[in-house]
């Protein structure tokens, strides 16, 4: 973990690498002490919900679904329960295109009794890299309110944004998107309490997101960038946009409440 | 053509400082580096309708061409006259000032009424005659680092100095680097947590001398090998480094000791080839110091170790012991604390860690020049030609500058220290009588 306070600015800024990323954020407010609380709150935070959601620790709740689930149902907490029915609603508003089953969504068997999960078929296993990290921002922004930090800015592994207030010098937060292909300058985006995802592919991962019809890889040298209010809708979509046509788009629109969506051929 | 080159020269300068603003506008640089400020409009308006600096140049070898190489850029000055006793030296130099009067005395040139300002380019060991002479004819003064043989020549320039009111830069080029600049705001806002230590050490691996026409030129010549005319590798090299560590750690250290050697140019040189130092500040950091000049391997740096990263101002890189921040987070920050805003791109798809345990840091800043440290005479954008262009600013303005002369002072006498511990081998305490108020010596 990395903390420094530069009291000019009245600028905290602390770093951490978690849910195999890292996780910067900058706060405010004249006591660099009452700022380290916060971030260690927010820090603690990420680490507990990446012990939960980790498909690679083999301590998390997620990694025993994964490997117990096709034998038997597993339970769940009811945190990860209410994520787990969350992705499901997600399943259905994003008709399908946002899938933590990579296309074998309708094989997992959920038991809202028992709040159990089964895993029907050899091989399948839930992922949830599309959304745990706009989840972990929306705990931390709720963190934020319950400071009332009212100006911060949190980049979650440079794909997930979470902007609060305002630049200190200026009337919104600036944020530059470079082309991972080039590395020039393809868009700038302004956010005001405002959550900003970005996904797409890149020289170093040309392809990682499943097309949920075919159960393709998505090849095409594109990005997506999606800022809505709410840090998870943002997380799932920017997904979807990838999986998604325009047709779904043109739906999307009107089933999430989307600030601003953006399409770049790289 | 003199309208373009003039144009070149002021757009130079504006750039410089905007670069400089880039990294450390507004208040905090005024307050942290004074020898950045720009000019008052007043100011350059006093340039702009002054005549001319008239300036000499005074040891016209390799580091004084170096310096009328960057001279011939520069709309404000005219090389009036040129100096020194080696003839080859003086005629190479006037190849290309054809107009300016030669010297081989210097004590003639400082005799000219309309020379306002000297550059001394010499061996060390006429640093001191000449410049307290040229303070004292009412001259400004461009002297090149160290500032002299020994530590009470050291005081005796500072405190001429100090009296004559005129200006006097040292060729401590770092103070005018932009990555060192940018690492040393960095350094001092905590991004590398608390200095633990420093090191410092500068390797080449050649014998150091120049070719020579006569053997009775060789101590004129090769003056570096020479204890009458140099301090070697402390005065020579050491210097600028040792003060890049008392400006990172905003602290004199108080206690030197150390090894130094011939080891392996036995050639009949008399100053060492290898040494080994240790300052140590009040608060227990160390900074080591080494100098071997029979391998090149690890070229030359100023290892700053903090408590949570590592600046490696030479390489212009730095490097986080743990988490490693987002380095668009780290610009962005930048930007905050120099009231700039402005579009950083850090947003994009997932940034995943390329492995495990590969930690290669990063730059200081984009496209910051830097070299071996093979040559001994200089190199392109390693700030010597702004701390030329500000000296003749300062010369035209005649506003002396805070600081700089006091970073050349403590560099210089640490390195002299250095040597004394060396040859008598033993801790040397910064002595009281060569302390002038500065930092944790005020």
């Amino acid at each position: 973990m990395y903390t420094n306070y530069y009291p000019a600015s009245r600028l905290f800024h602390g770093s951490l690498y978690v849910m195999g990323t890292r996780l910067d954020a900058l706060l405010f407010g004249d006591h660099s002490v009452a700022l380290n609380d916060l971030w260690q709150q927010i820090g603690s935070e990420v680490v507990r919900l990446d012990k939960m959601l980790s498909r690679f620790d083999n301590q998390s709740a997620l990694y025993r679904i994964n490997r117990d689930a096709a034998f038997y149902p597993v339970g769940t907490n009811n945190e990860l329960w209410a994520i787990l029915m969350d992705c499901k609603r997600y399943y259905n508003l994003t008709q399908g295109c946002f899938d933590i089953a990579l296309g074998r969504w309708s094989q997992i068997i959920f038991d809202e009794v028992n709040q159990t999960v089964f895993l029907d078929g050899q091989g399948l296993y839930l992922d949830l890299g599309g959304y745990a990290k706009g989840y972990a921002v929306e705990r931390i922004r709720l963190i934020l309110e319950q400071h009332a930090a009212n100006r911060a800015l949190i980049n979650f592994g440079d794909s997930m944004t979470l902007a609060l207030g305002t630049h200190p010098h200026g009337n919104h937060w600036p944020v530059g998107i470079d082309n991972p292909y080039n590395g020039l300058r393809i868009d700038n985006i302004r956010l005001c309490d405002m959550a900003l995802s970005v996904s797409g592919n890149m020289p170093a991962h040309p392809a990682h997101i499943v097309r949920p019809d075919t159960g393709d890889l998505v090849h095409d040298k594109k990005l997506v960038a999606v800022a809505t209010h709410h840090p998870v809708d943002a997380e799932v979509l920017s997904t979807a946009f990838m999986a998604g046509n325009a047709n779904h788009r043109a739906e999307w629109i009107h089933r999430f409440e989307i600030k601003e969506y953006k399409i770049y051929n790289c | 053509m003199a309208n373009d080159t003039m144009e070149t020269g002021l757009l130079n300068r504006r750039d410089f400082f905007r670069n400089a603003g880039a990294l450390g506008g507004g208040s905090l640089l005024a307050t942290a580096f004074p020898w950045l400020q720009s000019c008052s409009a007043d100011e350059q308006k006093q340039i702009a309708e002054s005549d001319k600096l008239k300036l000499a140049v005074i040891g016209t070898g390799s580091r004084g061409q170096y310096h009328l190489q960057h001279l011939r850029k520069m709309p404000h000055v005219d090389v009036a006259a040129l100096c020194d006793n080696f003839e080859p030296h003086l005629k190479q130099a006037a190849a290309f000032y054809p107009q300016a009067t030669c010297y081989s005395d210097y004590r003639k040139v400082l005799e000219q009424k309309d020379i306002a300002a000297v550059l001394v380019a010499t061996p060390l060991n006429m640093h001191a005659p000449i410049t307290i002479d040229a303070l004292m004819t009412g001259k400004h003064v461009f002297c090149e680092k160290s500032m002299a043989l020994t530590p009470e020549d050291c005081l005796a320039m500072y405190t001429t100095y100090k009296n004559s009111g005129k200006v006097l830069y040292i060729g401590q080029q770092r103070l005018f680097d932009l990555k060192y600049i940018r690492a040393m705001e960095m350094i001092h806002s905590g991004t590398i947590g608390h200095i633990g230590g420093i090191r410092a050490y500068w390797f080449r691996n050649n014998d150091w001398r120049r070719p020579v026409p006569s053997p009775d030129l060789e101590r004129k010549i090769n003056w570096r090998l020479y204890k009458a005319f140099s301090g070697g590798l402390m005065t020579e090299l050491a210097t600028h480094q040792l003060q890049v560590g008392n400006w990172a750690m905003q602290m004199i250290p108080e206690t030197v000791m150390g090894y130094g050697d011939i080891v392996h140019w036995k050639d009949g040189r008399e100053v060492y080839d290898n040494v080994s130092l240790i300052y140590r500040f009040a608060n227990g950091v160390k900074m080591t110091y080494e100098s071997i000049i029979s391998n090149k391997f690890l070229g030359l740096e100023e290892e700053i170790l903090g408590s949570s990263g590592t600046m490696e101002p030479e390489k212009g890189k730095y490097y986080f012991e743990e988490a490693q921040p987002a380095p668009g987070i780290m610009q962005m920050i930048n930007q905050i604390e120099h009231s700039i805003f402005d579009n950083i791109a850090f947003a994009g798809p997932s940034w995943v860690p390329e492995t495990a345990t590969k930690n290669t840091g990063y730059f200081i800043m984009k496209n910051a020049a830097t070299h071996s440290g093979e040559s001994s005479v200089g190199f392109a954008d390693d700030g010597s030609e702004q701390l030329l262009i500000s000296f003749c600013e300062a010369a035209l303005t005649g506003r002396p500058i805070a600081r700089l002369v006091e970073e050349a002072y403590y560099s210089s006498v640490l390195g002299l220290l250095g040597i004394q511990a060396m040859e008598e081998q033993r801790i040397i305490p910064f002595p009281n009588e060569y302390k002038i108020p500065y930092l944790n010596f005020s």
